[in-house]
């Protein structure tokens, strides 16, 4: 073969991964006839659990799918509400329920959703798993697996539907007895961070020319005391958005503040952190900041880090344009690297 | 020379469709055609007509009624039509989505294992087997295309989740 027909094979082959990849993994999202995506209009909704028919430990094993769901970084949460003894499954009483019964043979669970035709919104979705087949929440071989099947039909609560693959996403749509699938694939995050977006808070920005650092913070209430309140610090804006309790996946920033250099100082990095609380007088632990991810996540981008000999502090920046120009124009600052990611 | 490298590129075509194909099907697991088959009264080869969604009766659910004109029928005594019910539709601005449940749109052509749900002056109404198992899409290049959802199995069995019509319906009149 000659280089250009190696070349054309190449590029056909590339070009045929390129094309196809896409599509094995995509979560699926329900839509209304006329494209509406269908959804929860609020940033989260309450079940209720009926654990007759169930075996021993159903209570909590799907309050944990419950939470598996909520854990994942995206502004939607599921709300325990209880028990209850309700067997009303599949009918529109606003009143959001799953339980074990009746269902045909093959489906293991089952999800009944109602929401308004136009908008998409959804009204009430119920859980029922099929009480024909043997249920266990401990992976016995032979039964279905409470939490892994709950999860599942939860996905499908929040709009997503089933997909081909990958097969070890949760909603993928067949499943075995004895098999656990009791955390969420990425396509399952991505699919629920694209519907409800991101579950982040904004991290503010402070610059104070007294101390000559910046500072972040998360906190409202330290935000509008200095504010309106401590001359030392000027407002700049959102620094960036992060999540306020630990999403899954994400990991905690740690905060320091030195006396000594008038500054704060954050790190994701554990080893960091444990030298300066043990080794280092200068800095003094405040806690967690917030949380961020270590590794690129969907929809999150680079915290670029700098240190600046002259000022004796970090500065943290999302921002493209501002990290380029302290790298190329301003000897004050050295660039660190990427600190983590947040959401811009 | 050039026939020689066509023939190369095609083969490393081909194995890369078949890869992709493999593995985007390898690991499904349903319920059988012969269960499928078993389990139903008769299954019709025919095309769906109108289709029209209304509220139960006692108000608390919606339901969809299809009438699907039947071209031939693989299993079963002769019908010229049937009609088909099942969970979920949407009237007015209320909608009502089953995840398990089967949808079938005008126009479509459709292979379907029925079981009788009920008879409504004196016309039986059916009920589709194993919910979207049991309705295969008719495609205008003759593969039959498996619905189904979160289904289970003991064991991983033969799937005819992708098939031509002919061999799914000889498989079918093969079920004893």
């Amino acid at each position: 073969m000659n280089k250009k027909t190696t070349c054309l094979i190449f590029s056909l082959v590339t070009l045929f991964v390129l094309i196809l990849s896409p599509f094995s993994e995509a979560f699926v999202v329900n839509r209304t006839p006329t494209g509406a995506t269908i959804k929860w209009f609020t940033n989260n909704t309450t079940y209720y659990i009926n654990t007759s028919g169930g075996p021993a430990g159903s209570l909590s094993a799907i309050q944990n799918a419950m939470q598996t769901w909520t854990n994942a970084p995206a502004n939607f949460s599921f709300i325990y509400g209880g028990t209850t003894t309700s067997t009303a499954y599949g009918t529109l009483d606003y009143y959001n329920m799953i339980g074990f019964g009746s269902l045909p043979v093959g489906t293991v669970g089952e999800n009944s959703r109602w929401y308004y035709v136009n908008t998409g919104q959804l009204l009430d979705c119920d859980i029922r798993l099929n009480t024909y087949y043997s249920w266990a929440t401990d992976g016995s071989a032979n039964s279905f697996d409470v939490e892994s099947v709950a999860l599942h039909e939860l996905g499908h609560s929040l709009s997503l539907g089933n997909v081909d693959s990958p097969a070890d996403a949760a909603m993928y749509r067949y499943i075995s007895k004895g098999q656990i699938k009791r955390s969420l694939h990425q396509d399952d995050i991505d699919g629920i961070v694209f519907i409800y977006g991101p579950g982040t808070s904004p991290v503010y920005r402070f610059w104070s020319d007294n101390f000559k650092h910046h500072f972040y913070t998360m906190n409202e209430a330290e935000k509008n005391h200095l504010i309106c309140c401590d001359s030392n610090w000027r407002y700049e804006g959102i620094a960036c958005y992060a999540w306020p309790t630990q999403a899954s996946g994400t990991s905690p920033v740690y905060r320091f503040w030195s006396d000594v250099f008038k500054g704060h100082f954050y790190t994701m990095n554990e080893a960091e952190k444990n030298y300066l609380i043990c080794c280092d007088s200068n800095w003094r632990y405040e806690g967690i900041a917030y949380y961020a991810w270590p590794t690129q996540a969907s929809g999150t981008s680079p915290v670029y880090r700098f240190w600046s000999d002259v000022f004796k502090g970090h500065f943290y920046t999302m921002n493209e344009a501002e990290k380029n120009y302290l790298i190329c124009c301003d000897p004050n600052w050295r660039y660190e690297g990427i600190a983590w990611y947040a959401v811009k | 020379m050039f026939t020689r490298q066509k023939i190369v590129l095609i083969s490393l075509i081909s194995i890369l469709i078949l890869l992709f194909a493999e593995g985007s099907r390898s690991l499904m697991i349903e319920l059988s055609t012969e269960e499928l088959t078993r389990d139903s009264e008769i299954v019709v080869v025919g095309e769906v007509g109108d289709v029209m969604s209304f509220w139960s009766e006692d108000g608390t659910t919606i339901f969809t009624k299809a009438k699907v004109m039947v071209d031939q029928v693989v299993k079963g005594i002769h019908h010229t039509e049937v009609d088909i019910e099942y969970k979920g539709g949407e009237v007015g601005e209320i909608g009502l989505r089953v995840s398990d449940a089967p949808s079938l749109e005008k126009g479509e052509k459709v292979i379907l294992f029925l079981k009788t749900k009920k008879i409504e002056k004196g016309v039986k109404v059916f009920n589709i087997v194993g919910n979207a198992q049991g309705k295969y899409t008719v495609r205008e290049d003759g593969i039959a295309i498996k619905g189904g959802f979160s289904v289970v199995r003991d064991t991983e069995d033969v799937i005819d989740d992708y098939i031509p019509v002919e061999d799914l319906l000889n498989k079918i009149r093969s079920v004893k």
